[in-house]
């Protein structure tokens, strides 16, 4: 077992990767009551197509593994989520583009739930009828995610920007999608995916981290994997423009909400990833937000009110950019965001800004380490990225002016698309 | 510590947070006529003041403290009416030179709070925005559900009064009503100053001396309460263009949170609809798969009770059939030991994770502030598992049901008439 402690964070977690491959990371934060522990496996809602070392494809219908997050709390001997509350813990789960993560936290004793913890995620329990009888509660769920204004907006913007790649769908697919999801299809993904050599379990904890180590080796000692074929994602080849360059849609809203999104190329390395990742936030919180003079303008001539942002994301496989308001000068708001572009590609930034923004995320990313579920999953992110947990922060501090302007490169080759969202006319 | 009549300031010691939080509370009775100057006046002093005049200057002065935020919002505590300012730097231990950073923050909030900038465009523009939060709250069906419900059952008291402000009452503010409202803070409302995290108390009594030169003040305002009135139980629709129907149904619990009898209803509702061992949760989404989520809560300081869930339209008399049902079931003690246990263990559970959290911490300590109590958390923690399956059965069936309230899709043909 391996300590590491960050001087400059004040922050110490203890790693092993256990002989059956399970990567363990006990995260000590002395006095606290609490504990969190997250079993995460890389398996995301966009691996829809998963190839293996043998060139053999295996092709998953969208939201499996959503659907698998909801069938893995039925066990054999009943459900996962009574069997954490009886012993005075909370369990949940969630599926993302980056990952699927289970997660318990309790205030009591550590031991039982990180055992079951363990022993429900690296079991798969389902028949026919249970599955069926899950997919009316999805849908139901699916449902309810598409008549949120804000979460509706993302999907389009997202189905606006992907042709192809899997962003396109909802992360719990859609009705058909569900409704076609089969026992086979779930087995196959799991066995896939679930395997200890392709997960990471976090804990996060006051407790000694020894014993926890301890507690999580004697539930591994008795168990048996068999061995797996390694699979990693593959989709079909992505246009370079966006599926559709303009897109509105209706609901029962008082406001209109327009969002501009850019499809910006993906960039597989990741310390250059990340570098521009910070680069564009820089430039967006320097030319888009209460520090550019003409922000203030904006608002006094109501191109937008206080529901108004902006956002970047860089992967691996995909990147975009989108700027987003409530307004009712659609025509306005897009012409300002033409502007804002024009002034994000010159590159040109205040050193004083820069210098300024660098405190803020410092101060922020300290504060982030209060929050348990905010160490567990970018804990689990950093391990299937092969890099250390502070690696984005001294990335952060070694940005200099210039590589901003390198930046603006990558900027320069962006592809623009609109979705608007109107009122519903009554 | 009282540093002035009516002003007082509460520390809450703790080494494991990576920051020093504080929270100035400002309280005044919740009337229909104060809550949406209040509303306003709280993003107003959020916006910028007189020596920080522009957005810009206000987030560089947050950003050289490296990332202190800031945030002022209203709630209601029961007949209470709360305005506060709230706060969080970074332990300045993190930080290998400067050491005035806990001091320059007061200093920023003494800005914020003494000296702010009442001009007729900062009024207009929080005006609109305040207008369109409350907008926003009607177009979401979950947020919406919960107003119409509080709204419909809590007529003629302090419950039906909406925190924020209705769009009308908000609508017809004028400046002056800000500036009026800005004196009563200042001036007559009951004060607390919270402070959280690793600091030095000492400096921290010097610095709040220094920089908050508030006034005594000799009000009182109550806080908890009964809830009551004479509108009888009833059904009330609602129209909204959305594919799935939400429901709220309403209880009056005839509890105070003050009572020691609400330790009982708590375990109460958490029986009936807390968490995922909940009948609620098992009954109506794991037996007949009709809903995603499905919640009772406690409105504790008013005394009233509210259950929600989001369903098909076809599945709504069947829904509000089941959901009664459950709630007779708690009534007629209709559960074994195991449920009890396990619903205790999981409320005392989320107690000691309290003390895990900054902002549970905080809200601790207001809440024995206006129970006027010492309660440590222990204590609760006792009195939860002190509760029987007879106490249970007593406080729920002190519950008055007061209505449903439905949100669904027009039907075509209703329409039309």
């Amino acid at each position: 077992m391996k300590k590491i402690y960050n001087q400059r964070y004040q922050e110490t977690r203890y790693e092993e990767t256990l002989d059956n491959g399970l990567k363990v990371v006990v995260w000590h934060k002395k006095d606290y009551q609490k504990s969190l522990g997250m079993m995460v496996t890389s398996l995301s809602a966009l691996d829809l197509k998963q190839q293996d070392n043998e060139g053999n494809i295996h092709e998953f219908p969208a939201g499996i593994a959503h659907f698998l997050e909801h069938k893995m709390f039925e066990t054999k001997d009943g459900d996962a989520m009574d069997k954490f509350s009886k012993i005075g813990a909370n369990v949940n789960a969630f599926t993302s583009y980056s990952e699927t993560a289970y997660y318990f936290t309790t205030s009591n004793s550590i031991c039982e739930p990180l055992n079951l913890l363990l022993d429900f995620v690296q079991e798969l329990n389902i028949d026919k009828k249970s599955v069926e009888k899950e997919k009316g509660i999805i849908i139901q769920e699916l449902n309810m995610y598409q008549q949120m204004s804000d979460s509706k907006l993302l999907m389009e913007i997202y189905s606006s920007l992907y042709k192809n790649y899997p962003l396109k769908y909802d992360i719990g697919g859609n009705n058909e999608s569900v409704s076609n999801t089969t026992v086979e299809d779930l087995k196959k993904c799991y066995q896939l995916n679930y395997h200890p050599s392709r997960m990471i379990l976090v804990v996060v904890t006051g407790e000694d981290p020894l014993e926890v180590i301890n507690i999580i080796k004697n539930n591994q000692a008795n168990k048996q994997f068999l061995k797996i074929d390694e699979v990693h994602r593959i989709f079909d080849e992505e246009p370079e423009e966006p599926a559709r360059l303009e897109y509105t849609f209706q609901m029962d809203v008082s406001i209109p909400k327009v969002a501009v999104a850019y499809k910006l190329d993906n960039i597989v390395n990741f310390n250059e990833r990340v570098k521009t990742e910070w680069c564009l936030r820089i430039l967006l919180d320097a030319y888009f937000s209460n520090l550019y003079p003409k922000f203030q303008e904006w608002i006094n001539e109501k191109i937008f009110n206080d529901y108004v942002g902006c956002d970047v994301d860089l992967g691996k496989e995909y990147g975009m950019m989108m700027f987003y308001a409530e307004t009712n000068k659609i025509d306005d708001f897009l012409f300002i965001i033409d502007e804002t572009m024009s002034q994000m590609i010159t590159g040109n930034i205040d050193k004083k800004i820069l210098e300024q923004l660098k405190k803020r995320y410092f101060g922020q990313s300290i504060r982030a380490l209060n929050s348990f579920d905010d160490i567990a999953i970018n804990t689990a992110r950093c391990f299937f990225e092969q890099c250390d947990f502070f690696d984005p922060m001294e990335i952060l501090d070694s940005i200099h002016i210039d590589d901003i302007k390198n930046a603006v490169e990558f900027l320069k080759k962006s592809r623009k698309c609109i979705v608007k969202l109107l009122p519903e006319k009554s | 510590m009282q540093i002035k009549n009516g002003v007082n300031v509460h520390f809450i010691q703790s080494k494991k947070f990576k920051d020093v939080g504080i929270s100035i509370r400002f309280r005044c009775q919740l009337e229909k006529e104060n809550v949406a100057s209040r509303s306003l006046l709280a993003l107003m002093l959020m916006d910028r003041c007189e020596k920080y005049n522009t957005k810009k200057k206000m987030s560089e002065v947050q950003d050289d403290l490296y990332g202190a935020t800031l945030g002022a919002q209203t709630v209601g505590f029961g007949k209470s009416h709360v305005l506060e300012i709230r706060s969080k730097i970074i332990n300045p231990l993190y930080l290998a030179r400067e050491n005035d950073l806990f001091e320059r923050n007061i200093e920023f909030l003494s800005e914020v709070i003494f000296n702010p900038l009442f001009e007729n465009k900062s009024f207009e523009e929080n005006k609109d925005i305040l207008l369109s939060k409350i907008n926003r709250m009607d177009d979401d069906p979950q947020q919406y559900i919960v107003s119409c419900g509080l709204k419909e059952i809590g007529k003629g008291t302090p419950l039906g009064i909406s925190t924020l402000g209705t769009y009308d009452d908000v609508n017809n503010l004028v400046m002056d009503d800000i500036m009026q409202e800005y004196k009563k803070m200042i001036y007559e409302n009951i004060i607390d100053i919270l402070i959280c995290g690793d600091f030095d108390e000492k400096k921290a009594v010097v610095y709040i001396t220094k920089y908050f030169p508030f006034q005594d003040r000799n009000k009182k305002y109550d806080s908890y309460y009964k809830v009551e009135n004479e509108e009888d139980a009833k059904t009330t629709t609602y129209y909204k263009n959305i594919s799935q129907s939400y429901v709220m149904m309403t209880w009056f619990t005839n509890t105070m949170i003050s009572d020691k009898e609400y330790y009982a209803l708590r375990v109460a509702n958490g029986i009936l609809g807390q968490y995922s061992t909940s009948f609620l949760f098992q009954e109506v989404r794991e037996k007949r798969s009709l809903c995603y989520s499905i919640f009772s809560n406690l409105i504790s300081y008013d005394g009233a009770l509210g259950i929600t869930t989001g369903i098909e339209q076809n599945n709504l008399e069947e829904t509000i059939s089941l959901i009664k049902q459950q709630f007779e079931r708690v009534c007629k003690g209709d559960f074994g030991e195991e449920l009890l246990n396990t619903t205790k263990r999981l409320i005392i559970s989320s107690l000691k994770s309290s003390e895990d959290h900054m902002n549970s911490l905080m809200a601790f300590k207001y809440q024995n502030i206006l129970l006027e109590k010492n309660h440590k958390i222990q204590d609760i923690i006792k009195c939860v598992n002190d509760v029987t399956k007879v106490d249970i059965v007593s406080a729920i069936s002190k519950c008055l049901y007061k209505g449903t309230v439905i949100l669904r899709k027009e039907d075509a043909d209703e329409k039309d008439i």
